[in-house]
């Protein structure tokens, strides 16, 4: 029993930082119709420019502060790069360039770092065992949970509640009907990306501890990244957040008992999910 | 297409003969990645469709060459045959799968068939697939050993391939495929089996890209799973982008640009990937200048 | 530590140039073509061989048989289809004397038939596929690494016979973590050892707890890992986090445990044994004067890799020494470098000539903190080892 919970854990902590980095995939492809295939280069460089802010400051959690806005300042330089290529039938043209870009970070995150296997340790807080119930469990996971539900939740709100929210919400529903109402659609894209950009950043550190950085890591977190808005139906971040927990706990549970063919189940449940709904789970009806 | 402009590509399709060597060596991969990048803008020209899975079709068709000629090079009569009938096979029960789908869902499930396929081929049966060792000791067909006659034999059938293309796009049946990309609603309307012909473009685009996977593993002399990954899928469809995904030499000319930047930019720097990334990057905002400017001449005239 | 290849290969020729000026009139330079991933995921075991090799070189002043050293970098990256097509171009675009590198595996199979059939010198540097020894094997072919089975067989019985004899198993699911597993398993079970619980995790994997509690429910008496790279990093962490570092003596190859990864992982790794065929403390002149000389160089602890380099670059010269730079006879200078035996940073180094393979000493080392810095010390040497081909 106590090793399905451990199982089920896992899981979770995966799901969470899978979250984080699909929401802002989505969200652009939701806003913009923009498939950003430099994701996944977004979550290495927050891992890689975290385990420089704590070579240099020391302290884990003022890192964790400062990789998103590190990122911030990045994204606003490369989305005025992306944005040449906005635009609705441009779909080939974003794949090409997004990819494009995904080279250009990958081969410089190698330039400045290096190619060895880098790792972040676990912040000495919470570098212990918990006890919960009959299982006993490392901490940080556990921090990993409570940060994707805190996420998620911020999200949830401010797409709710704020003005921001309800122009994301617009453009990304009906963006000729938005645009025709005044929604400066072009803007909320830009805040929309960078919000992404920042959010994979995030991920990419507070996973580091536990995805440890290496060449490849981008292209890698930018296909499950994909499976997981693809699985939920694009440009909903509830959608997200589904696909994320589903994919995190199929990989959890696959690893646990068919380790060999865990990587096969996610690309066999993805299949079976677009054959039948061929749109998402939840495509169609945001 | 120009009568020079054919005489050019021939000179240039003899030019590797004279060398031999290394630009033979490109000049054969390059005919190969050209079939497959070929079939994989042939099925974007005829029904609108963009595919990340064209490695499965492409590997696939290299593996079932190495399984089936590895002990005896006289078995290639078989292999070439078997390996087009299963393209052809597999894209229609994919395409059948997949029909519902579109754009980014149909990329994506594309992806997922194929990926599944590279891990059945890398982790469950090593044995016969070699694992992620892959298979060396692929023969090529008798008659063809001479590296200069197997690149000439390549070399025909890429012209013969992209001769028919060019014919059946002027076909009624081309024209039919030409507008199933645009409407299919509309063709649907008039009363053709709109889900017929969208199985056909499919199938004869995975006949393709396997024709192109046995071409490569002959050429190489061994297959490896990455002949199946995502990867491969994505550099097939870069090439078929950055040629043109209507023209019908698009992938010929995607696929040789390619190469030859890869092979020229990796032996000058470790961080090619970078320029190729800035190459796409531009190369892109090339062809978007380049179409406003089409669009507003349309427009003012 | 990032230079143009054509940068590097103009520095190689100028110092050559300048040695020999004035002596006498120059030879033609010596082509070395090195084939190595320079991007992708295997970068740098790339650069480590390269450093390792560069320091070689430049020890014997950039000149082999009387002719100066020119190398030519190639990019295998990670795929075989592009190691295949980079020997391809050294060998018919450069002409060069001989060829070395290769990381992976796959792609030294793949480049195999190649060599072999153009009948060109081929000293693979890291790649360790059995095979290449074994059924693959080709007279112009040598390998100055390890194979599999080399660096994995002699522990199981050593575990065994001083650690333990229950044993669960846990390896990267790749053909050389089960080359590594069933190699370690072969003597272990001949030992009179039991293996508990066997899993295989897929390459690139992010979390272990599942693999672990399920070695922990096996109740081993050791743990025998076979991980690599980033997935050896975590798999390191999550030992510790488990509570599994220090009750359960983690046994592995030294791969799993390479200095690169121990300075990712800091002090979880702490304690864990493995085999391997060098260690950065290995207590013998060569080996001291070597890890100074890099750390000099480089600014940089030398790997196993950069050892590695070192070492090809050392076979290299001699053979092309023992010809006074006349390589035109391939057989020549085959047997030439069946006969080199020296002493290097891992102690007597010589070829096996039914195999091509270096037979080596094979040592245990374990993850120790001397002085504030944690490496690999060794514990205890298994002897030499022969790779029965």
């Amino acid at each position: 029993m106590d090793f399905y919970l451990l199982v089920l854990l896992n899981g979770l902590a995966y799901a969470a930082l899978l979250f984080l980095l699909a929401s802002g995939l989505s969200l652009v492809y939701g806003v913009g119709r923009v498939l950003h295939l430099a994701h996944g280069g977004f979550y290495m460089l927050g891992g890689y420019i975290g385990y420089t802010l704590v070579q240099r400051l020391g302290d884990f959690w003022l890192a964790l502060a400062l990789v998103p806005l590190c990122a911030l300042v990045v994204g606003w330089v490369v989305e005025r790069l992306v944005s040449l290529v906005y635009g609705p039938g441009r779909a080939l043209e974003q794949v090409l360039f997004t990819f494009g870009l995904a080279f250009v970070i990958s081969d410089l995150t190698r330039f400045f770092w290096g190619a060895q296997v880098l790792g972040v340790a676990v912040p000495s807080s919470l570098n212990r065992p918990v006890v919960l119930g009959p299982l006993v469990y490392p901490a940080y996971p556990l921090f990993l949970i409570g940060m994707g539900v805190l996420v998620a939740l911020g999200l949830w709100a401010s797409l709710r509640f704020t003005p921001f929210g309800l122009q994301v919400r617009a453009a990304a529903g009906h963006p000729s009907m938005a645009e025709a109402l005044g929604v400066p659609t072009r803007k909320v894209l830009q805040r929309t990306y960078l919000l992404g950009v920042a959010l994979a950043a995030l991920a990419g550190f507070a996973g580091a501890p536990r995805i440890a950085l290496a060449p490849g890591l981008d292209f890698t977190m930018l296909i499950l990244g994909l499976i997981v808005v693809v699985l939920g139906g694009l440009g909903s971040v509830t959608g997200a957040l589904y696909g994320a927990l589903l994919v995190g706990l199929v990989d959890s549970f696959g690893k646990a008992f068919l380790p060999q063919f865990s990587q096969a189940l996610i690309f066999l449940i993805m299949a079976l999910v677009l054959i039948f709904r061929p749109e998402g789970l939840l495509g169609g009806k945001r | 297409m120009r009568w020079w402009a054919l005489v050019g590509m021939g000179v240039l399709a003899f030019l590797p003969l004279l060398s031999r060597g290394y630009p033979l060596h490109l000049a054969t991969e390059v005919v190969a990645w050209a079939l497959a990048a070929t079939s994989l803008a042939f099925l974007f020209r005829t029904t609108g469709l963009v595919s990340l899975g064209h490695a499965a079709f492409f590997g696939g068709g290299a593996y079932v060459a190495a399984l089936i000629t590895r002990a005896d090079p006289g078995r290639w009569i078989l292999a070439l045959p078997l390996a087009l009938v299963l393209g052809f096979g597999v894209a229609l029960v994919l395409g059948f799968l997949a029909l519902r789908s579109h754009g980014i869902f149909f990329l994506m499930l594309t992806l997922a068939f194929s990926q599944l396929l590279y891990i059945l081929v890398k982790q469950g049966f090593p044995q016969l697939t070699g694992g992620d060792d892959g298979l060396p000791g692929v023969p090529k067909p008798l008659g063809l050993e001479d590296p200069a006659f197997y690149y000439l034999a390549g070399i025909s059938v890429l012209t013969l391939v992209l001769l028919a293309y060019r014919a059946l796009l002027a076909s009624p049946l081309g024209q039919i495929l030409d507008a199933l990309r645009m409407n299919e609603a509309r063709l649907g309307v008039l009363g053709y089996d709109t889900r017929f012909y969208k199985l056909l473009a499919f199938g004869l685009s995975g006949a393709l890209g396997a024709l192109g996977g046995v071409f490569l593993a002959g050429h190489r002399g061994f297959v490896h799973p990455h002949d199946l990954a995502w990867t491969t899928s994505g550099l097939l469809l870069v090439m078929a982008v950055v040629g043109g995904m209507r023209s019908v030499a698009g992938g010929l000319w995607g696929a040789a640009i390619l190469i030859a930047l890869e092979a020229v930019l990796s032996s000058y720097t470790d961080l090619w990937n970078l320029f190729v990334g800035l190459f796409l990057m531009g190369s892109v905002v090339y062809a978007l200048k380049g179409r406003r400017g089409e669009s507003r001449a349309g427009a003012s005239g | 530590m990032n230079y143009s290849r054509r940068r590097l290969i103009k520095q190689g020729a100028a110092l050559g140039l300048g040695f020999f000026l004035g002596t006498r009139a120059q030879r033609e330079a010596l082509r070395i073509g090195v084939v190595l991933p320079y991007s992708g995921v295997y970068a740098q075991l790339g650069e480590d061989i390269t450093n390792g090799m560069l320091l070689y070189f430049e020890e014997v002043r950039n000149q082999a048989g009387g002719r100066p050293i020119q190398l030519v970098r190639e990019d295998e990256t990670a795929d075989p289809a592009v190691a295949l097509r980079k020997v391809t171009k050294l060998v018919e675009q450069d002409r060069v004397d001989l060829l070395t590198g290769l990381v992976s595996t796959a792609a030294a199979y793949a480049v195999r038939d190649y060599v072999h059939n153009t009948k060109n010198i081929l000293i693979v540097s890291n790649a360790g596929g059995n095979a290449l020894t074994r059924e693959r094997k080709s007279p112009y072919i040598f390998r100055t690494s390890f194979t599999s089975w080399q660096v994995s067989f002699p522990l199981g019985r050593w575990v065994a016979e001083r650690i333990g004899k229950r044993v669960a198993i846990v390896a990267a699911d790749y053909a050389f973590g089960r080359e590594s597993a069933a190699a370690f398993k072969e003597s272990f079970l001949a030992a009179g050892g039991q293996i508990v619980d066997e899993v295989y995790t897929p390459l690139g994997s992010t979390d272990f707890s599942a693999a672990l509690t399920r070695l922990v429910r096996a109740r081993p008496q050791a743990v025998f890992g076979f991980l690599a790279g980033s997935d050896a990093v975590i798999f390191l962490k999550q030992y510790a986090q488990f509570g599994l570092k220090g009750s359960v003596p983690l046994t592995t190859t030294g791969f799993t445990v390479e200095e690169d990864v121990i300075r990712a992982v800091g002090r979880d790794a702490e304690g864990a044994y493995s085999s391997l065929h060098w260690a950065v403390r290995l207590a013998i002149p060569e080996n001291q004067r070597f890890v100074q000389a890099y750390r000099r160089r480089f600014n940089r602890t030398p790997s196993v890799y950069s050892m590695q380099g070192y070492d090809t670059a050392r076979v290299i010269v001699e053979g092309v020494n023992a010809l006074q730079g006349d390589l035109a006879n391939k057989d020549r200078l085959v047997e030439a470098l069946e006969g080199i035996r020296f002493r290097g940073p891992r102690g007597l180094f010589e070829f096996d000539p039914k195999t091509h393979q270096v037979v080596q000493n094979i040592y245990v080392r374990q993850v120790r903190d001397v002085g504030g810095e944690l490496a690999n010390a060794v514990v205890a040497d298994l002897g030499r080892v022969r790779d029965p081909g």
